[in-house]
């Protein structure tokens, strides 16, 4: 757990890099594509809730069974296909630390 | 409990400014107009709010004179389950009314005729006409979204022309056009569809057959496993 003085430091560095806006959270951006199946966040969207699913679950699914041949005829398919790895692990990493609902 | 990249989400820029000790000058003026409401534009004025723990103000511009109340515009987004039959096309109408209410979204009603420079008064200078009213928006960035208008193509234009179908097994003209859809068809032909019941699974619990004769006629359709939000009950396929 990060001491007081610890947070203070980091908002100190993150306010010295300047107001330009960077990519904040590519994890976040990356995940806002699922968003509307399954919600904003995660939450309520009608599909799986994906807030707060573990991480390795996550990518052991999208990886393992979504990114399979076998998988053609399901919707996931494609997604999972669509991004690299690095990018798939941004974004079960993203939704690993949203709160559980 | 919050966790470290959780409190960084919720740390909006103006969260900074108020724990910067230099920030004493005036926080800057963050304001967007987006111009058009539709899925890109509505979706752009919802997490310009959301992310920013609306601390960006965001004004939406559509032509629509139908706001709040009664009012939509379609998404493409699901579409899937409407070509397959298995839901009406309203579940792709949304509103504007989510936004206003829960992110705090201006609307204005009216036509973007200008967009320029704002001089000292913001970055862009927005003019939004409606009628013989002019307003006059300033702001710091300008979201265009005004959807796209279609050239005209044949199958468009002579109805004796048929349209062809990008996802479709068979091009047009050749056999069916509407071959992937088929066994629905058959099976709405059959029966009949009805509507605002509660759906039924057969055959296994991922597997969504036809609730009057349990059979799987509905080949190639996925199981349903949602409730699309503001449908109270689905659809029964039967056949």
């Amino acid at each position: 757990m990060c001491t007081w003085v610890g947070w203070v430091v980091l908002v100190g560095s993150l306010w010295a890099q300047s107001a330009a806006a960077q990519v904040v959270n590519e994890g976040r951006l990356l995940a806002s594509g699922c968003f509307q199946c399954h919600g904003t966040s995660g939450l309520k969207g009608g599909f799986g809730t994906l807030a707060g699913v573990g991480k390795e679950d996550m990518l052991n699914k999208l990886n393992n069974d979504m990114r399979a041949k076998d998988a053609r005829s399901s919707i996931m398919n494609p997604h999972a296909r669509g991004y690299t790895s690095y990018q798939l692990s941004l974004i079960a990493d993203y939704f690993s630390k949203l709160p559980k609902p | 409990m919050m966790n470290r990249r959780h409190f960084l989400d919720t740390l909006g820029v103006g969260s900074l400014v108020a724990l910067a000790p230099m920030a004493v000058r005036a926080a800057p003026l963050k304001r967007v107009v987006v111009v058009g409401g539709g899925m890109a534009g509505a979706t752009a004025a919802k997490y310009l709010r959301l992310w920013s723990n609306k601390t960006v103000d965001v004004t939406l511009v559509d032509t629509s004179t139908k706001y709040v109340s009664n009012t939509k515009y379609v998404s493409n987004i699901m579409s899937n389950l409407v070509v397959t039959g298995q839901y009406a096309p309203t579940i792709l109408d949304y509103g504007w009314s989510n936004l206003v209410k829960n992110h705090g979204v201006k609307l204005l009603n009216g036509t973007v005729t200008q967009v320029e420079p704002g001089g000292s008064l913001g970055a862009w200078k927005v003019t939004v006409t409606k009628g013989t009213t002019i307003t006059v928006l300033y702001c710091e960035r300008v979201v265009l979204a005004p959807g796209v208008k279609f050239d005209a193509v044949p199958s468009t234009v002579n109805p004796a022309v048929a349209a062809p179908i990008l996802h479709g097994g068979e091009q047009a003209g050749t056999q069916d056009p509407d071959a992937h859809a088929r066994p629905l068809r058959d099976c709405r032909s059959n029966c009949s569809r009805e509507i605002g019941t509660k759906r039924t699974r057969s055959r296994g619990a991922n597997r969504l057959g036809c609730a009057r004769c349990a059979s799987n006629s509905t080949r190639g359709v996925r199981p349903i496993t949602f409730q699309p939000p503001g449908i109270a009950n689905g659809y029964t396929l039967v056949c």
